[in-house]
């Protein structure tokens, strides 16, 4: 059925097919025999019939028969009647004239003539021509005869003859008549018993066939109510299937297969919104009308849009595009999905594509961002397919090899490989895909463009099966260039050795502690310091050991540091003893070391031997100290021989009045006189001496020992010291303290040192500057109760510190004087006077001119203080 | 010491009770004395209607440059004998004196006995070195040291 090249033959046969499920070989069967047997019944009634009409044909003939034979007769009898009077012999029966004869004869056969029901078989055909004999022959008979009668004239052979004729004529139908008068009595029986037999045998056929067509119907009658609940149920389901199409979250359109609108769901209309949407209405509506109802609706909307290939597009869009995304008038961004369906219509869908074609484009930038990070590696990335070719290779292979990306791709990796460790190789990639997913690394070399080898780390793995692409990712992994590290590790080793011997050589204490303080490492010259080999020291306490004052809370900070904090190094002075009992100035540096776990590990500690440079500084500070007094020598010369010279004048005075009084005159007279120039010489005496006292309490070597001391009273005696000297440079010297401030550590006859050498500094530049012949130095201490410190500054208005200076300011031996004015040595031993009191000093010029020198102190002494 | 005529003197010098000891001494030898205790009082003096016949000043003061002083002095009163003094122990100081014309530079502590000779134009020394100042003013405290 379902093949559409059938022959005739099928063609012929196709309405028995489709009765054949209706009602079933047997049904078939039934119905050829109920057909064959009711034809066969019929064709015996219809030959019954026949027979029966033949039958009543031939009764009828036999009648004529008889009339024919009658007429056949009277013929006789009018030939003989004619005949004898021809020849007169009146033998024949002379008891008719000729004429009458005749025409009982005719009247006869005009009568067998004139009937029609027997005109058929044989007996018509002589009948026939007997009747047109005589029809002919009685217009002729007639008049000859009446003739004869009335004048005895003499019948003509010829109608003689041909009466014969018609009487032999007549009686071959009469012979004929007779034939056909045989009775078919058994026959006729015969056939009425077929007729019963086969009528019977038809009608069970009829009967049976009933039943079938019977059960044939209410099998049929079953199917249809299953079709009906089927056709149900499909009108259901195709609900359903609108409900779905109206459910789904992208636009559906179908048009038929004359294009017309069949059906839409609501997303549709929502996608064309911008075009004022679709109603149902236009349903029906072919896609060319739909377009001129949208390009309407654009012009009305966006009339400054151009329009005119819109309409074009639209219905090219619809007709021919399987997949097309375009941009929407109001910025959207759709994909039509075009499928032809089997009944030559088009089931179109829109999506709106703007979330899809934007994560098109941010996978895309993704994956050029990713590129651009391979490609930014320094190491590089590779796959390998499962025949160890090279499927990806990142740009960092054109730095390590020299080799480009294309030149390496999709060639076996052995190729780039170290003959010597292509076996390395082989094993590791089995032992990688015996193990999916492990990693592994190993070092090799690879060969570079140049032919030189280079080592490399491969870090490599071989992904699951799922996740390597076919084979064409079956190794991937990442070649790191260790020329440099392997190198290194070598020069490493060679410089541990060179490092450990330093450290042993040196003359620094060196000393690695643990977390609990245990000694870890020693070097000789701790181990020769304390007196101990390496085995009385190493996992001993270190505190047990020396006395190095670790203060205990800056350890607990170290050890308990997060890994981002910043840890500072401290550094502190201890004296300490000897194996040998000698007093030793030990500056200790202690440092925290971090291990690979970010927390502090191991605490070094350095003790350098400061004994002979610190005597040393200190007897620079004594030769600096007394340059300074050396500097301050005229000044001080002519502070005494103000004094002097008073006491001088005021003796001589006396004296000079002593010698010109007479010597009547009593001495009392002169007391008040006496007395004047004595306490002007006491007065005197004692400016003089108190000049000596500040000099002396300045010019005297300090102890070793540092003390706590008044800043305030400190500068008070310095600014003393200047003081004459400043008033004649008619330079102001302003002092401005605190009015209390906390005392700080260190020498106080050092910070007068410092402080003179800057006043004196000024002085000097305030001099030396031609811009004006006054100046004005001030000294201010602020203490800063917050950071427990104080701030000491000395500036003056004078000319300021030339740029090119300003960094250098500090330098030993640099000096802006010319030779043989000031050693050179004074701000550089001002420098390190302050920083052994842990201060700080700096120079700046100041904005409104003149140079400006702060310094900062703590206040509190403490045990350690961070080292830069 | 006594019998010579009597001289118009300026003194100057900023240390209060050396001043009055010289303005006292030079006045019991019968000498008309005008002090000033500063630069600017000895300007004054100098600019004033005075005629003075020597001027005696110090070299370091506030407010002013004895030499100054002196160099006004010679401008103003071109016969006027000058005689510095000086507490400072360097000799900076005598080049310039010379060049105006000073008689001496006296380094303190010196004596009244020399003062005297120098402001009354008595010395020797002077007459017979010359203006020299230099010599002078090295040896001058010398005698008294003794």
């Amino acid at each position: 059925m379902s093949q559409s090249s059938q022959g005739p033959a099928g063609r012929w046969l196709a309405p028995l097919r489709r009765l054949n499920p209706a009602i079933g070989t047997a049904g078939l069967v039934w119905s050829a025999v109920a057909a064959i047997l009711g034809l066969f019944s019929f064709a015996i009634i219809f030959a019954d019939s026949r027979m029966t009409r033949d039958m009543i044909e031939a009764h009828n003939i036999r009648v004529a028969a008889f009339d024919v034979t009658a007429g056949s007769d009277n013929l006789n009898k009018a030939l003989i009647a004619i005949l004898g009077t021809k020849t007169d012999d009146r033998h024949y029966g002379q008891t008719r004239t000729p004429l009458g004869a005749w025409t009982e004869a005719a009247r006869q056969l005009r009568s067998i003539c004139a009937r029609s029901d027997w005109r058929t078989g044989e007996v018509a055909l002589h009948m026939n021509r007997a009747c047109d004999a005589f029809n002919t022959l009685d217009l002729a008979m007639v008049p000859a005869l009446t003739d004869h009668e009335r004048s005895g004239a003499a019948i003509d052979d010829d109608l003689i003859a041909r009466l014969a004729e018609l009487v032999r004529l007549a009686d071959a139908a009469n012979t004929a008549a007779r034939g056909s008068l045989e009775p078919r009595h058994d026959t006729k029986t015969s056939l009425h018993l077929t007729v019963i037999i086969s009528t019977g045998g038809f009608l069970l056929a009829v009967v049976i066939l009933f039943l079938l067509v019977g059960r044939s119907a209410a099998r049929h009658h079953e199917m249809s109510e299953v079709a009906r609940r089927a056709q149900a149920d499909a009108q259901a389901s195709r609900q359903q299937v609108i409900d779905a199409i109206e459910a789904v979250p992208v636009g559906f359109a179908l048009y038929d297969q004359g294009e017309r609108l069949v059906l839409f769901n609501r997303q549709y209309n929502e996608t064309m919104s911008h075009l004022g949407g679709v109603d149902g209405s236009m349903i029906g509506w072919t896609l060319e009308r739909i377009a001129d109802h949208f390009e309407g609706q654009l012009r009305a909307r966006y009339p400054d849009h151009d329009l005119t290939q819109w309409k074009a597009g639209f219905i090219r869009r619809a007709r021919e595009a399987h997949r097309v995304d375009f941009q929407l008038m109001d910025g959207r961004m759709m994909r039509l999905q075009r499928s032809s369906t089997t009944s030559g219509g088009r089931a179109m869908v829109w999506t709106d594509v703007s979330d899809l074609i934007q994560r098109q484009e941010d996978l895309r930038t993704s994956e050029r961002r990713f590129q651009m990070l391979v490609d930014s590696l320094t190491d590089t990335v590779f796959s390998l397919n499962r025949d160890n070719r090279i499927t990806y290779l990142s740009a960092g292979i054109e730095d390590l090899l020299g080799f480009s990306v294309n030149e390496l791709r999709l060639r076996v990796v052995f190729d780039v490989i170290h003959p010597d460790d292509h076996a390395l190789l082989d094993e590791v990639a089995q032992q990688l895909r015996a193990n999916r997913g492990l990693p592994a690394s190993f070092t090799c070399r690879m060969r570079r463009k140049d032919g030189a080898f280079r080592r490399v780390e491969i870090r490599l793995t071989a992904p699951e099966r799922r996740d390597n692409l076919n084979g064409e990712f079956a190794i991937t992994g990442l070649v790191r260039d260790i020329e440099v590290q392997h190198e290194l590790a070598s020069r490493l080793h060679d410089r541990m050795e060179r490092l450990n011997s330093i450290v042993q050589s040196t003359g620094a204490l060196f000393l690695l502690i643990d977390r609990d303080q245990r000694v870890v490492m020693a070097n000789n010259g701790f181990l020769s310091f304390v007196g101990l080999g390496e085995t009385q020291v190493v996992d001993q306490p270190f505190a047990a050991l020396v006395d190095w004052r670790l203060d205990p809370a800056v350890v607990s900070a170290w050890l308990n540091a997060g890994e981002a904090q910043t840890l500072k190094a401290v550094g502190y002075d201890n004296t300490l003893v000897n194996a040998r009992g000698e007093r030793r100035h030990i500056h200790v540096t202690a440092n925290p070391v971090r291990g690979t776990s970010g927390r502090v590990e191991h605490i070094v500690l350095l003790g350098v031997d400061e004994t002979e440079r610190r005597q040393a500084e200190l007897q620079l500070f004594d030769a600096s100290r007394l340059a300074t007094l050396g500097e301050m020598a005229s000044g001080i010369a002519h502070e005494i021989n103000q004094p002097l010279t008073v006491i001088r004048f005021a003796t001589e005075s006396l004296q000079d009045e002593l010698v010109e009084t007479a010597d009547s005159v009593a001495l009392g007279d002169l007391r008040d006189f006496i007395d004047e120039k004595c306490a002007r010489v006491i007065g005197q005496t004692e400016r003089a001496a108190t000049i000596i006292r500040d000099l002396r309490g300045f010019a005297r070597k300090p102890d070793d020992a540092t003390e706590s001391f008044d800043v305030g009273q400190a500068l008070r005696i310095a600014a003393k010291m200047v003081d004459e000297q400043l008033r004649l440079a008619r330079i102001e010297l302003h002092l401005d303290l605190d009015p209390v401030v906390p005392p700080v550590t260190g020498h106080a006859s050092r910070l007068q040192q410092v402080i003179i050498n800057l006043i004196l500094n000024a002085r000097d530049a305030i001099l030396d500057d031609e811009r004006s012949g006054a100046g004005t130095i001030t000294i201010r201490v602020r203490a800063l109760r917050q950071s427990s410190q104080i701030v000491l500054v000395v500036e003056d208005d004078g000319p300021g510190i030339p740029d090119h200076v300003l960094p250098r300011l500090f330098e030993p031996f640099f000096t802006t004087k010319p030779t043989g004015k000031g050693t050179g040595l004074g701000l550089s031993i001002s420098y390190q006077i302050i920083q052994q009191m842990r201060g700080t000093i700096a120079a700046e010029n100041r904005a409104e001119g003149g140079a400006r020198f702060t310094m900062t102190f703590d206040t509190a002494p403490i045990a350690a203080v961070a080292v830069n | 010491m006594s019998g010579s005529s009597a001289l118009t003197i300026l003194v100057i010098d900023d240390e209060v009770e050396l001043l009055g000891e010289i303005v006292r001494f030079l006045q019991r030898r019968g000498h008309k004395v005008h002090a000033a205790a500063a630069f600017a009082g000895g300007m004054d003096l100098i600019d004033g209607t005075i005629n003075p016949d020597v001027l005696i000043t110090d070299v370091r003061m506030p407010g002013g440059n004895g030499l100054d002083l002196a160099r006004r002095t010679r401008a103003r009163h071109p016969d006027c004998r000058i005689v510095i003094m000086t507490g400072h122990l360097d000799q900076s100081q005598i080049g310039p004196a010379e060049e105006l014309g000073a008689v001496a530079v006296l380094f303190k502590p010196f004596s009244f006995g020399r003062l005297l000779t120098l402001v009354t134009g008595t010395d020797e020394r002077r007459s017979g070195r010359g203006t020299t100042a230099l010599p002078l003013g090295v040896a001058a405290p010398a005698p008294d040291a003794v």
